[in-house]
């Protein structure tokens, strides 16, 4: 009975605990800005447009390009660069204003990674019914683990003086580690690996000749005039020999 | 049974479908052009300016007589030394690459800001001429006044590429020849023994 009250309360307890309890949260926040390269002047208004959401145009198409780079790869950093092609479907000039992209976690867009610099254009426009590339380079920074992260890129445009905004790319990219094949830890671990193999192999070659020294029998040793001791023959008795050797002896 | 048969076609149906609705884009070539533009400086002082120009078309129909006209050089700026600014192709499918390339000689110094090169193609669905550009390029200065090189400024530049991979492996040899070769010391103390 005691037992059973005493159960009851201990697992009320621990139910009470449940509103206090804190899930720990991991927040990834790693904002570093990376110089990038302006192609002209900067317009005066260009900071309105940055960091603003507005709605794509109806009559413009985007299509994003990677060139030479189908996998897209995109080594932590160094520079990459990605073509964006736009298509004016309507009747009226278009003007690219700017260029952004940011880099999040791929499991949850809230989690920023990055945000990449904003590539600002002064005099880039796309005509009516004609299409046009425009190239966007970016550097990721050379801290980033390599994995798989989502990169969004959007460009803003403005139609007869109404800014439109455009998601040219959401998408998946590999970003994997710059640098050579021969690094410190690669040549350590090569020559790791080479000398427990080497090892390995004395080892292997030890065990053999011991086993190959138990089966051969015990040959004789040929010793030679070693064995005859030198005070045993009798005419050598009582000379100065005998006494430098027991002297030795003694020594020993 | 028909019924359970009949219900499960409607529903293959409705979702191929929307499925084709989905995927379906205009049906049309869509021409990315990547324009690159560098500068070398040859021993005799002159400078080279070679351009190479990318046409990928990621639409999904083939653009037929393609031609590429790259107008942005000006004659009194510069005076071409191999290739054409202007080539033409009869077909570019979809997910093709044609690639062209010229080089020309600056001769006034200066900043240049380069225009983007034209390229026109057909479709069957319009009977228009299609016009796409390619990117522009970054400013060029053309002829710049470049300080003289330091003395050792190359060996500087190569040892701070391959310094940290010379030393690794330089380390690695060092030791391994150390531990292969007997040293000195010892052999003369084996020597003195045997004496």
């Amino acid at each position: 009975m005691a037992m059973k009250i005493l159960r009851v309360f201990f697992f009320g307890l621990l139910l009470l605990q449940f509103p206090l309890f804190q899930v720990v949260r991991c927040q990834s926040e790693i904002e570093a800005d990376v110089e990038g390269s302006k192609l002209g002047i900067v317009r005066e208004d260009v900071q309105d447009f940055v960091g603003s959401n507005f709605k794509p145009a109806p009559g413009v198409e985007t299509i994003c390009f990677f060139p030479r780079n189908s996998a897209k790869v995109v080594p932590a950093g160094e520079k990459t660069e990605l073509l964006v092609g736009m298509e004016n479907v309507g009747e009226s000039p278009l003007n690219i204003i700017t260029i952004e992209a940011s880099v999040h976690l791929p499991f949850d867009h809230r989690m920023l990674v990055q945000n990449l610099t904003a590539q600002v254009f002064d005099n880039a426009s796309v005509p009516p019914s004609t299409q046009a590339t425009f190239p966007y380079i970016f550097a990721l920074s050379k801290f980033l683990q390599p994995r798989t992260f989502d990169l969004v890129g959007t460009v803003v445009y403005e139609i007869n003086q109404s800014p439109y905004q455009s998601t040219f790319y959401n998408g998946t990219i590999e970003v994997v580690e710059a640098g050579g094949f021969v690094s410190v830890e690669s040549v350590f671990l090569v020559t790791l690996g080479i000398s427990l193999v080497v090892l390995l192999g004395l080892w292997i070659h030890d065990q053999f000749k011991r086993i190959s020294q138990k089966t051969k029998a015990a040959s004789k040793v040929e010793v030679g005039t070693g064995t005859t001791d030198a005070s045993m023959d009798e005419w050598l008795q009582g000379t100065a020999y005998n006494q430098s050797s027991s002297k030795s002896k003694k020594k020993k | 049974m028909a019924t359970l048969i009949r219900n499960s076609l409607m529903k293959a149906l409705i979702v191929i479908f929307f499925a084709s609705v989905a995927t379906a884009t205009s049906d049309a070539p869509f021409i990315v052009a990547h324009k690159k533009a560098s500068l070398t400086r040859l021993k005799s002082g002159s400078e080279r300016v070679s351009v190479s120009i990318d046409i990928y078309n990621q639409g999904f129909s083939t653009a037929y007589d393609m031609s590429l006209l790259d107008d942005s050089w000006p004659q009194d700026m510069f005076d071409i030394v191999s290739g054409n600014t202007s080539r033409s192709w009869e077909r570019l499918d979809a997910g093709g690459l044609l690639s062209h390339s010229f080089e020309l000689e600056a001769k006034k110094q200066g900043m240049f800001y380069g225009a983007p090169a034209v390229i026109t193609f057909r479709i069957p669905t319009k009977a228009a001429l299609q016009e796409a550009y390619s990117t522009p390029i970054l400013p060029l200065d053309v002829l710049a006044e470049r300080p003289p090189e330091k003395k050792f400024d190359w060996a500087k530049r190569l040892l701070a590429k391959y310094g940290s991979q010379i030393s690794v492996i330089s380390i690695v040899v060092l030791f391994i020849y150390l531990i292969v070769t007997p040293s000195k010391s010892s052999a003369a103390k084996a020597s003195k023994k045997k004496r």
